[in-house]
């Protein structure tokens, strides 16, 4: 099983993480845990968020759909690199590490349409 | 027999527990094959997927399923053969069993020139320690393509994971071939990947190193190459014809 609680401690790392890769496009996250959540539906603060296009033509862009529901997107422009704190996360409206599940990586600006009308 | 031309994929996310889910949109051509690999966390009592789609309902075909130790993750293959074209449409999996908090995800992949009359398919569970995670599909036809994913219970991190190699071509994110690969630390491990080009009918092994102790299920599918077009008939004289000229 996976190793532990929510807690990170208790796989002996100091956050909480993880990684989707599709093709040219990566996006890692890690972030904490709020001190009463529970596996499998574990909540904590956001530490960072960094994305990576290797694509030296295409534009992608990454769809959070969130717990709640609620749609957020980074936008990757052909090259790009980017690592986002605490501090830029909360100015593109994520709160905590449930905003970021629900991850659609696509070339489209709006999000998957079907999975738009499943969060309503 | 040729071999099948991949496409593209789509998936759904990975990192929710949302069921349904749905993937990005596709569209489709009349012949195209859908090759879908699901997988959740954790099985519990979780025996299959649903896996349908927007627009006109493709038939979709289970094929091989299967659970990592001690009800751990659960992954399943189906296949659909487009009757009728798909323009901007989604794939959707939905969860039939077991706890709604656990995470799963999905990719789709599309196929050209696929025939999926009796195509192979496999699924191995390979347990705690064990690395590489592998399972051996044998494929029916010569050249056919082959559709696997692991998922692992355990949540290993694999940025240096390796693809194993089948008739030279081995998957990696650079080359297009590793489809999609996610990790939580807190939930599961899952990658998706093709060949394309299996070679030789007959048994091939497919998967990855992990590092660690993963608990894993690895499930494959053969993706054979449309027959090849049969042989364009001499032209028939026709006698008749022959005939009636004989007489002008």
């Amino acid at each position: 099983m996976a190793i532990g609680t929510c807690d990170p401690a208790s796989r002996g790392d100091t956050f909480n993480s993880g990684e989707l890769v599709q093709g040219d496009v990566s996006v890692s996250y890690r972030y904490g845990w709020d001190g009463t959540s529970v596996r499998p539906e574990c909540v904590g603060p956001l530490i960072r968020v960094r994305v990576v296009n290797n694509s030296a033509t295409v534009t992608w862009y990454a769809h959070f759909q969130g717990r709640r529901g609620q749609w957020r997107r980074l936008d990757m422009p052909p090259g790009f690199t980017n690592t986002y704190g605490t501090q830029a996360l909360t100015n593109a409206g994520f709160v905590d590490n449930t905003d970021l599940e629900g991850l659609y990586i696509t070339t489209d600006l709006t999000p998957p349409p079907q999975a738009l009308a499943a969060a309503k | 027999m040729a071999t099948p031309t991949f496409v593209s994929d789509v998936d759904t996310a990975f990192n929710s527990a949302t069921s349904p889910k749905s993937t990005a949109s596709l569209s489709a051509s009349v012949g195209d094959v859908l090759i879908a690999v699901g997988g959740i966390e954790a099985w519990e009592s979780i025996t299959n997927f649903t896996f349908a789609n927007t627009g006109t309902a493709a038939t979709w075909t289970e094929m091989t399923a299967g659970g990592s130790t001690t009800s751990d993750t659960f992954a399943q293959i189906a296949h659909a053969t487009i009757a009728s074209a798909l323009t901007a449409e989604t794939c959707s999996l939905t969860r039939t069993a077991g706890n709604s908090g656990y995470w799963y995800g999905m990719t789709v992949a599309r196929f050209s020139g696929a025939n999926m009359t009796g195509a192979g398919s496999a699924a191995a569970t390979v347990g705690d320690t064990t690395s590489p995670v592998q399972v051996a599909v044998t494929t029916a036809f010569a050249n056919s393509a082959i559709v696997y994913g692991v998922f692992d219970y355990a949540a290993v991190d694999a940025p240096s994971r390796a693809h194993t190699t089948v008739n030279g071509y081995t998957p990696t994110a650079a080359n297009g071939q590793e489809l999609a690969y996610f990790r939580d630390a807190s939930h599961y491990t899952a990658c998706i990947a093709y060949i394309v080009d299996a070679g030789a009918a007959g048994s091939k092994t497919v998967g990855m190193t992990m590092p660690g102790s993963p608990d894993a299920v690895v499930v494959a599918i053969e993706v054979p190459g449309a027959t090849a077009a049969a042989a364009v008939p001499l032209p028939v004289i026709n006698s008749q014809h022959i005939n009636r000229a004989s007489r002008w």
